[in-house]
């Protein structure tokens, strides 16, 4: 008998104190313990860095949204949303939610780079492509910065993933524009460097060399305009110069097929936000890498939400014979959808019956009658930097740093060529040559999300905007406010200007 | 299970019966009482432990116990319905009308933000939190008890932050078989119903709607001879949905034993159709309980239920009960349509926007049938070691097996719901729960001093196996194999484990002396499987201590007087009931993105897009308790009154981190909340001449608030109506208070709207909100805190008479102090103006019609659908819960049949409810205290008439 109370008790105490008992293997997901050891885990990371470009906070909708309505390319409608609305009327303040979603959209993105860019390093695969992913995710956090800076000018610099238990990285000061621009040309070529000039098969869509040489091109225009530096304009005609030399790239001859789900990734296109609505899974979510809801807000009347339509200004600003007239919009004579006249469409008896406010933006819609697959987004690519634009752009940089040379002109004629125009009358001086490239910029790359960066880059808004009856704050509205929120939990962080 | 009655007299009875009026209610009892022996058991007063449980908790802390015989008077399929309106503290809602469905029980308020359900124990085995008990048969118990407070709950530790229900099942006695049957029946009725607008009234109204709301005028609404034809059908959608449902119990036992081992086996069949077509709950279910004494020393026994039940749901589809569908649905449409597929009709774009669906082509085509197998049960062995000293060994299991089976035929109703393919889901869970625990009680007695201690050592681990498979596409409609014929497609599976494991120590002391002076500590040691490293263990004490002060001297003397004690107790407990894994840094998939020629490539992407918070721990709640216990004439008038004050902390709450990080913050343990409140119940049992009463019944008031949420800034918004967030948990205010806009009003006209700017798009006709800050917009700013769905005040009242054979039971049972949100008046008031709504449209404002509260018709807008204090009514009920009158034939009758007693009952349930809610039903519940209260559409209480039988021989 008394041999069992030790026994009893042992028992007792076995029963409740062992702590290895308790260590549970988790077999239903990974965690970062067992993670980024294989080239599988990079690609996935690389690719969830990837996924936030078609967010809904960024290209599936709201950057477009925002872009589109902050621009007098566009109008809005009954249905637009009034967080969309409130902001291009100018009454929004920094609590709406706009800008949130997209300064948290983009920081997104960085997070995910930065984590792809700090644990591919140590995955061991091999050495060719993970100096490709490393490329990638470069590229993706320099792109996903260049949109920080555009709307919101200084910002947190944040290059690492953040130990949220340390204040001073959870809570960071904004940095100087000109050093976010450091940053992100130090990232597009860091990317160039690693990057294929082009992909194969299912890699297709992927940051090539010519789009981080385009975006860094492009970000030294910006920065020189910032700036006004012509080392700047120099140095961005001179990348600009390179990508038309290499002959890689090309206008196609169909303007259409830089709008529709036919022809995407074409010799044209230089880097492409991806959209698909018929990958497994399938059914529309947030980042499932499915349908974009662009096409959706900016639909026909009775056939998607029609939220946003061009602006009469926009449409009267095609010459005669413009043949991207009808590409870009329905509603002019001899618009068709759904292979009815337009006017059909808005059961009208004849196309005088169509007023501006029945146009409707027809660059990335289908021309399909039940296109919109309203449960899973729509499968049409953004295209984010196509070689017109780089004409354009090249065209921009040579004209700021020596005027209006030869190879200024070709760009701009290579353009117009195509939309069915004359060349430019020869012999214009820097300013109406600059007029002209303006002028291009909006017929050809219309609701395309350039238009308000551009008015912003040039200090035009205030002049665009009111001209065209629009209220607009020049000592404030040229910068997107530090949203509330993100001040309220970090109390380093100063607001713009005005607001 | 009826006192026998007792012939005692009570002259004087009668006439003094005003003076229970005029409120002399002690007065009376003291002067014209005798007091009986054969009351109802005092409450005990000696140290002993049941089921292996030290019973300190019976003397010293706040714990309720309900016999069985009283739950069964009510007949449910869940033993939790059953304690509504039985303890004071222990508020019990139903989920819904639903058989067989859950039921919400809080103890002493909402004590955190999520499910609040208490630990459920069930004899020797610990079930968990969370569990529906429609497992188990209302019949097979003995008693259940609410530990309530934190010195009785403690010693379940990190798991009895929302108080304890300790069930005790029915055992056999020594004595020749005893046999009871009982059968009864049934039928129940929706006891409201909505009022809704006819064929006319709804093409009116949908005109009206369209045209305030700038749409174009629909043709099928608007051409003569189209009206002509949707006038001659006028379908009444409620009632093709609801019907009078049938409810049935039988159940046999046989009870017995000799003087070495008792057994008591029974057999319970369950059936309930619900009010809503295609509902129904069936559950057969065998009990037996047997305990043999070995030796003087050794006995062995055990508990087990074995059973299946099989559930009929019909939730309706994407969110919207069938219900809903039926407040919505065009009353100009015909149910049924031969021409299409499957028979049923349904809207078209041709229907002016209205979309919804045909609940009864729903209910009746689509098939969802859960069915559970259970074990459940303990095994136990006690040796009396010495005197005084006892091991016990106990070994617990709980094992169960789910099955949901989903089938859709094809099938076509109307041009929004199309089904073009057979469909079938089908979804498994095993489940094993298994305890094993020892303990050595030791109890030592002299002097007039008593000490008993427990030591005991368990583990509890809880396995689960989920997995589910679907498919589309299968070669016809009776067809549900998953594998069937090559054209089935979209085959999808999905399966996942979960592991728990809880180790305890826990040591117990229990002191008297003289039995006037008790004590009782406790501490608990648990380790949860939940957190990660160091967080694992906490340590969970309490103390509380009795005093009956009518042992001493100077109370002595004090007539009828039987018993007076205080208690007070304070101790802590805890919540492991958070998730699994918050502790690890979690990769997430499907952070996916496409790439390819066309796109069709998908390219998989992973990363933890939460950020991990390591820390995580269990949230903890302390609470006090003081209680005074009052009883006189041979305690069968008894009062207890306690205050309690428990405050949980630690609560999980996500902080947000600023968005620069990237990631989604992981929920940290910062939250708090505070529930204080008084308890009070009442118990008299007493007999007079041949005739016994009783009344038992109990007040509890309560106060609950958020004290902190940690560094989060703002409320955490929580329960959605139509996509719009309609409850705040904030500090200074009840978990899940209702917040949004004040209505002032109803704007008349232009003028009206550019002084006090409404929001945009406002129109006359529409309602005007108030424009709390002043700055002459109305925005989010202006919401405001509009209630609570938290009860400050709920009660319940039963009665009973018998005499003469006769006896006579009611149960008065209600809440006040709380608000719900009635979404589903949103329908009624015509939500987006396309659907059918209620006949208080009729009254909506025109410019005629200006003197009104109802606003406009508007297909267009959605301004007089915000969240405001027009969806927030007064949640308030009262209702007869439970009315029973039986007869039990006089056994010198019945023993010539061999039957020693032989009762027959009718009765009614919910047979009355007084309330202002203008729902159909204000009882229902969420289980999920930061988003409670929100009226969609479920199943209301049926009314309940019934009938029933009861046997012994």
């Amino acid at each position: 008998m008394k041999k069992t109370y030790p026994l009893v008790l042992g028992l007792l105490l076995l029963a409740g104190c062992s702590e290895k008992a308790l260590e549970v293997q988790n077999v239903n997901v990974l965690t970062t313990d067992n993670y980024y050891k294989t080239a599988d885990d990079a690609i996935r990371a690389v690719n969830a860095a990837y996924s936030t470009l078609a967010s809904p906070d960024l290209y599936s909708r709201t950057i477009q949204m925002a872009q589109e309505l902050m621009s007098d390319e566009t109008s809005a409608t009954g249905s637009t949303t009034p967080s969309l609305l409130l902001m291009r009327e100018a009454e929004a303040d920094a609590s709406n939610e706009v800008y949130h979603a997209i300064w948290s959209g983009c920081y997104q993105g960085v997070y995910r780079s930065n984590l792809a860019i700090t644990r591919i390093p140590g995955v061991m695969m091999d050495e060719a492509k993970k100096s490709r992913l490393l490329g990638e995710a470069f590229f993706l956090r320099g792109l996903y910065y260049f949109l920080l800076v555009q709307h919101f000018g200084d910002v947190p610099l944040i290059l690492k993933v953040v130990d949220v238990s340390n204040p001073a990285e959870r809570q960071p000061g904004r940095a100087a524009a000109t050093t976010v621009y450091e940053s992100i040309l130090n990232d597009f070529t860091e990317a160039e460097k690693r990057l294929p000039a082009t992909y194969d098969g299912d890699d297709i869509g992927r940051a090539t060399k010519g789009a981080a040489k385009g975006f860094r091109a492009k970000a030294l225009l910006y920065r020189g305009n910032l700036t006004n530096s012509q080392a700047d304009y120099a140095a961005a005609a001179r990348l600009f110069k390179e990508i038309i030399d290499s002959g890689q790239y090309d206008l196609v001859a169909n303007f259409r097929d830089n709008h529709t789900n036919t022809a995407e990734n074409n010799k044209e296109s230089l880097f492409e936000v991806q959209f698909s609505s018929t990958v497994n899974p399938g059914a529309f979510c947030d980042e499932c890498g499915t349908g974009g809801l662009r096409p959706l807000e900016m639909g026909v009347r009775s056939r998607a939400y029609n939220n946003v339509i061009p602006s009469e200004w926009y449409v009267k600003q095609f010459e005669p014979g413009d043949t991207r007239l009808l590409a870009s919009i329905f509603g002019p004579q001899g618009s068709k959808f759904d292979g009815l006249d337009y006017y059909k469409i808005l059961e009208y008896k004849a196309w005088t019956d169509i007023k501006p406010a029945d146009y409707a933006v027809r660059k990335y819609q289908k021309d399909g009658g039940n296109e919109f697959d309203w449960a899973t987004g729509s499968d049409v690519n953004m295209r984010l930097l196509r070689y017109a634009d780089v004409l354009l752009m090249y065209a921009e940089a040579v004209n700021s740093a020596q005027g209006p040379t030869a190879d200024a002109y070709a760009a701009v004629n290579k353009v117009r060529k195509r939309a069915g125009l004359k060349d430019l009358e020869p012999g214009l001086p820097k300013t109406a040559f600059m007029e002209w490239i303006m002028h291009e910029r909006v017929v050809e790359l219309g609701m395309e999300g350039h238009r308000w960066h551009d008015l912003v880059r040039w200090k035009q808004a205030y002049r665009q905007l009111t001209e065209k009856g629009r209220p607009f704050d020049e000592k404030k509205h040229y910068l997107f406010p530090i949203p509330v929120k993100e001040r309220q939990l970090n109390p380093n962080l100063t607001q713009n200007p005005g607001w | 299970m009826i006192n026998p009655p007792n012939a005692r007299s009570l002259p004087g009875f009668w006439s003094t019966t005003h003076r229970l009026f005029a409120g002399c209610w002690i007065a009376f009892l003291a002067t014209q009482v005798t007091p009986t022996a054969a009351s109802p058991p005092p409450p005990a007063d000696s140290l002993a432990t049941r089921e292996g449980r030290l019973t300190t908790y019976r003397i010293t802390g706040a714990a309720d116990s309900i016999p069985g015989r009283k739950l069964n008077r009510i007949l449910t399929g869940n033993p939790l319905q059953a304690l509504q309106g039985q303890a004071a503290g222990v508020l019990v809602t139903a989920n819904s009308g639903d058989p067989g469905g859950a039921v919400s029980v809080q103890v002493r308020g909402p004590g955190r933000f999520g499910d609040s359900s208490p630990l459920i124990v069930v004899d020797g085995m610990v079930i968990g939190q969370e569990d529906n008990l429609n497992w188990l048969s209302p019949n097979d118990i003995e008693t259940v008890e609410v530990l309530k407070d934190a010195a009785s709950s403690a010693v379940y530790g990190m798991r009895a932050a929302n108080g304890v229900v300790l069930i005790t099942t029915k055992r056999g006695r020594a004595g020749k078989p005893r046999v009871t049957v009982g059968l009864s029946a049934g039928v129940q009725r929706m006891t409201r119903r909505p009022d809704l607008l006819n064929t006319q009234q709804y093409i009116d109204f949908i005109n009206e709607s369209r045209s305030n709301g700038g749409l174009i005028s629909a043709f099928k609404l608007t051409n003569q001879q189209s009206l002509d034809t949707l006038r001659g059908t006028n379908t009444n959608w409620v009632g093709e949905i609801i019907r009078p449902a049938a409810v049935r119990n039988a159940y046999v036992s046989v009870a017995g034993g000799n003087e070495t081992s008792r057994y008591q086996l029974s057999v319970d069949y369950f059936k309930q159709q619900g009010l809503l077509l295609s509902t129904d709950f069936e559950r057969l279910g065998l009990r037996l309980n047997t305990e043999f004494d070995l030796t003087d020393r050794l006995k062995v026994g055990e508990h087990l239920t074995a059973g299946q039940s099989v559930r009929h749901a019909n939730e309706g589809m994407g969110g919207r009960t069938p219900l809903e569908q039926a407040l919505k649905s065009a009353p100009y449409l015909s149910v049924t349509n031969p021409r299409l597929a499957g028979g049923f009709n349904g809207p078209t774009y041709l229907d002016a926007g209205n979309d919804a669906r045909n609940p009864v082509g729903q209910s009746k085509l689509f098939n969802d049938r859960r069915t559970q197998l259970n074990l459940i049960g303990d095994l136990y062995g006690e040796w009396a070691i010495l005197d005084g000293l006892t091991y016990r060994a106990t070994f617990g299991f709980d094992l169960r097996n789910f099955d949901r089976l989903f089938s859709m035929p094809a099938y076509n109703m109307g041009e929004f719901d199309i089904n073009p393919s057979a469909a079938v889901v089908r979804a498994k869970q095993s489940r094993y729960n298994l305890l094993l625990s020892h303990q050595l009680t030791y109890s030592y007695a002299t002097g007039g001093h008593s000490v008993t201690a427990l030591l005991s050592g368990s583990r509890q681990t809880y396995r689960t196996d989920d997995i589910s498979a679907s498919a589309d596409g299968l070669p016809g409609n009776n067809i549900l194999a998953l594998t069937a014929g090559q054209s089935s497609r979209n085959r999808a599976v999905g399966g996942v484990y979960g592991f728990y494991r809880i180790v305890s120590l826990l040591g117990q002391v229990s002191y008297d002396y003289r039995k006037t002076y008790f004590l009782g500590a406790a501490i608990r040691r648990d380790g949860s499987s939940r957190f990660g490293p160091g967080n694992r263990f906490g340590t969970f004490p309490s103390v509380s201590a009795a005093w009956y002060l009518h042992r001493e001297a100077f109370l002595a003397s004090v007539p009828y007087l039987t018993t007076v004690k205080l208690r007070a107790g304070w101790g802590k407990t805890g919540n492991d009931n958070v998730g699994d894994f918050r502790y690890a840094s979690l990769i997430a998939e499907n952070y996916n993105y496409p790439f390819g020629p066309t796109n069709s490539f998908l390219g998989l992407g992973a990363l933890p897009g939460t950020l991990p918070n390591p820390g995580v721990r269990w949230e903890s709640s302390a609470m006090a308790n003081l209680g005074l216990d009052l009883g006189a004439f041979e305690n069968s008038v008894r009062v207890s009154l306690d205050y309690f004050r428990k405050r949980t902390s630690d609560l999980l709450v996500e902080v947000p981190l600023p968005s620069s990080v990237g990631a989604a913050a992981p929920l940290t343990n910062a939250g708090q909340v505070e529930t204080r409140g008084l308890d009070l119940s009442l118990y008299v049992e007493r007999t007079w001449n041949w005739l016994t009463y009783g009344l038992s019944g109990f007040a509890s008031w309560q106060r609950n608030e958020v004290k902190s949420l940690g560094e989060r800034p703002d409320p955490v918004f929580s329960g959605t109506v139509e996509g719009e967030t309609v409850t705040a948990t904030a500090s200074g205010h009840p978990v899940g208070s209702y917040y949004g806009f004040q209505v002032a009003g109803i704007y008349q006209n232009r003028d009206e709207i550019r002084q006090n700017p409404g929001l945009p798009g406002t129109e006359p006709g529409d309602l005007r909100y108030a424009d709390l800050n002043g700055d002459g917009k109305i925005t989010d700013d202006d919401k405001t805190w509009l209630g609570s769905p938290v009860p400050t005040f709920y009660y319940g009242l039963s009665a009973n008479v018998s005499g003469k054979g006769f006896d006579l039971a009611a149960l008065l049972q209600g809440v006040t102090g709380n608000d719900l949100y009635n979404a589903s008046a949103y329908w009624l008031n015509g939500y987006l103006g396309r659907y059918n709504a209620g006949t208080q449209v009729l009254n909506r404002w025109t410019r005629e019609r200006s003197s009104t509260a109802q606003p406009r018709a508007d297909a267009s807008g959605t301004n007089n659908f915000r969240p405001s204090t027009r969806f927030v009514e007064n949640g308030g009920y009262l209702r007869l819960k439970m009315l029973q009158l039986g007869y039990t034939l006089p056994e010198s009758l019945t023993s010539s049949w061999g039957i020693s007693r032989l009762r027959v009952y009718v009765g009614g349930q919910n047979l009355f409810t007084k309330t202002r809610y203008s729902g159909l039903d204000p009882e229902f519940a969420a289980n999920q205290a930061i988003a409670e209260g929100i009226d969609v559409s479920v199943v209301p209480q049926p009314r309940t008439f019934l009938g029933g039988i009861q046997l012994s021989f």
